[in-house]
């Protein structure tokens, strides 16, 4: 008994990690290309899943077919918020992006709260309950589709850094702005794009968890600890740290949950993380940040 | 110290505006004639107590704080599980609070303060989140999310109940102007200095010899017993708290903002911004009426701020003092240099 029920929460955890696996891909993009954390991510899972409300109510489809309509949403969202607000700011130092951002988290999260009322919203889904039996073992659809597409979105995401001319530009601009500049990268469009790039990837996590979470704004409190705690983990800056990081915050996470008490699944995180930080401060993965 | 300068070289403008506030403030209780407004100033004094104190390691330091709140929280909780099991006075049981905030903040500081950057920022995120939900856990003596409500004994000063807000206005006036006193002599102290020199340029001010590491260390753990002192006294005033009421998030950020619309590393900045920003909510929760919309409005302020006045607006204060005094500015800095003091500008 007591092993299955360790095992049924490694399953459960590493697919949940997957989404978180999916918001930390995003900042860390962010944080590699601008120096910058993100601590707005979770606010933009949560306009991810209101977008996915939103399109679902007008058209009635499934949200997983939603997915082009939520990207575009979430483009222009990404490009109003970014140029209204990080923009300005971009070239004045560290605490004003900390600050920013997090004032940024604040506003829009309480600005969805505002806007769409504090009571849950639901997008309907025939496979909201269906499940995958594998012999004692039940694997949930959503968070298996949410696995895939996950996979298949980081994928997309190496290919676009390593093939693409954007790519190729995203990774000049994180080795040195100053030199990539001068080589003729348009860095001011380079930020703008990762800065867009790393909300998307949050908003289609947001679409992604509709089937398992409420369509409410406080959902944006459990994603906005999570990811920032995988990226530091995996080591800042790092796809592949913030891909293995966040499997083993979910998996962390769901342990504790289940063997010991609900209450104590974000601590559990935050232990693992101080743990890290103590004996690995640049991250599993991370490659260390330049001094000056 | 230097020789007598005559009376009017010390009654500055500079000095004398901050007694004539103090003397208005002690002032107010007996000439207004509400409850609300008692409180709404109790609230607006215990923000800038908290805001100060942020501002110690947050302005001063540049090394941005989102844990206030859990320190506020283990001050409150240490008072409430103390008095109310215990019955032992929130004297008692501040130096206690002090003591676990301490030990706290040097396990946060020691595993983040190597790193430079966001990296302290997230741990006290991470902190915050996973005292409240030990607290939440551990319900046997904290009562968990259901919260603690503190008994009443009576117009006591010792057990710091009282049957109305006014005495602890005169505590949060006599605590503000501590706090303000200490900031003061904080910025003058050698650790301030090299604060602000970390602040200026950390890996300039590691070359040059200072113990980066240490100050900084030093710092959080100031500005930590700080704010469990002051959440200590704010509990008593609030005469309920609950994990969601004093460990969250939001309470870490609503301190921040108030310090930083003020003015960060300012030592008047944390005050005025919490007289501005704490009647402000107040007024847009009375014409709004809506659950979301304080929160909202310290978003907004917070990335206004940032965008379009990053040094606060205490920087408009000194601007209008320097344009009303202008005659008497000059010779006093060129005098204080000349003697060999250096006074900030701000």
């Amino acid at each position: 008994m007591k092993t299955w029920v360790v095992f049924q929460s490694l399953i459960n955890g590493l697919l949940s990690g997957g989404v978180y696996s999916l918001v930390a891909v995003g900042i860390t993009i962010i944080f590699g290309v601008m120096k910058m954390v993100n601590f707005a991510a979770g606010a933009y899972l949560v306009w991810g899943m209101y977008f996915t409300w939103l399109w679902h109510t007008v058209t009635g489809m499934s949200s997983y077919a939603l997915i082009p309509f939520v990207l575009a949403s979430m483009i222009v969202f990404g490009l109003i918020t970014f140029k209204s607000t990080i923009r300005q700011v971009i070239n004045t130092g560290d605490t004003s992006l900390i600050l920013i951002t997090v004032g940024l988290s604040f506003f829009l999260q309480n600005l969805a709260e505002t806007i769409f009322g504090t009571s849950p919203l639901t997008v309907q889904s025939k496979i909201k309950l269906a499940s995958l039996k594998l012999g004692k073992f039940t694997l949930g659809y959503p968070r298996l589709i949410a696995f895939g597409v996950m996979l298949i979105l980081v994928l997309a995401v190496h290919v676009l850094l390593n093939k693409t001319l954007i790519g190729r530009s995203m990774r000049a601009t994180a080795e040195k702005p100053e030199v990539a500049k001068m080589l003729g990268v348009n860095t001011d469009r380079v930020y703008t794009f990762s800065f867009i790039l790393g909300v998307t990837l949050a908003g289609l996590s947001g679409l992604l968890v509709t089937p398992l979470y409420y369509v409410s704004a406080t959902v944006g409190n459990t994603f906005r600890i999570a990811p920032l705690m995988v990226v530091v983990l995996g080591g800042m800056g790092s796809i592949k740290g913030a891909l293995i990081g966040g499997m083993l915050v979910g998996i962390v996470e769901q342990l504790v949950s289940t063997l010991i008490s609900a209450d104590l699944g974000t601590a559990g995180i935050c232990i693992l993380f101080l743990v890290v930080l103590y004996l690995r401060p640049r991250g599993l993965f991370g490659k260390g940040e330049r001094a000056a | 110290m230097t020789k007598y300068r005559g009376f009017k070289a010390y009654a500055t403008p500079k000095r004398i505006i901050p007694l004539v506030l103090l003397a208005m403030m002690l002032v107010i209780p007996s000439i207004a004639k509400s409850n609300y407004s008692i409180t709404i100033l109790v609230n607006c004094m215990a923000f800038a107590i908290f805001g100060l104190a942020w501002n110690i390691i947050g302005g001063y330091g540049g090394q941005i704080s989102w844990c206030s709140a859990a320190f506020v929280a283990i001050g409150a909780y240490t008072n409430y599980i103390l008095s109310v099991d215990y019955s032992i006075s929130p004297f008692l049981s501040m130096p206690l609070g002090m003591l676990i905030s301490y030990i706290m903040a040097t396990i946060i500081g020691y595993g983040t303060f190597r790193l430079h950057g966001a990296y302290f920022s997230i741990a006290t995120i991470a902190f915050a989140e996973s005292l409240r939900s030990a607290i939440q856990y551990f319900s046997g003596f904290t009562k968990g999310t259901a919260g603690i409500y503190l008994t009443y004994r009576g117009e006591n000063l010792w057990a710091l109940t009282f049957s109305s807000d006014r005495p602890f206005y005169y505590i949060m006036l006599v605590l503000l102007v501590l706090a303000v006193l200490f900031s003061y002599y904080f910025t003058r102290s050698k650790t301030g200095h090299y604060l602000n020199c970390i602040k200026g340029d950390e890996v300039a001010a590691e070359s040059l010899g200072i113990e980066t590491f240490m100050v900084k260390l030093r710092a959080f753990q100031i500005s930590a017993m700080m704010m469990s002192i002051a959440g200590c006294f704010y509990a008593s005033f609030l005469t309920y708290i609950s994990p969601l009421s004093t460990c969250s998030l939001d309470l870490s950020i609503k301190i921040g903002v108030v310090a930083i619309i003020g003015g960060i590393g300012t030592i008047w900045g944390p005050v005025l911004g919490a007289f501005i920003v704490i009647p402000l909510i107040e007024l847009a929760g009375i014409l709004l009426g809506e659950f979301g919309s304080g929160n909202l409005l310290y978003g907004l302020m917070l990335i206004l701020i940032v965008i379009f006045k990053p040094k606060g607006l205490f920087t408009l204060l000194t601007a209008l003092y320097s344009k009303l005094f202008p005659e008497n500015k000059r010779p006093e800095a060129s005098e204080a240099v000349k003697e060999g003091h250096y006074e900030e500008a701000s």
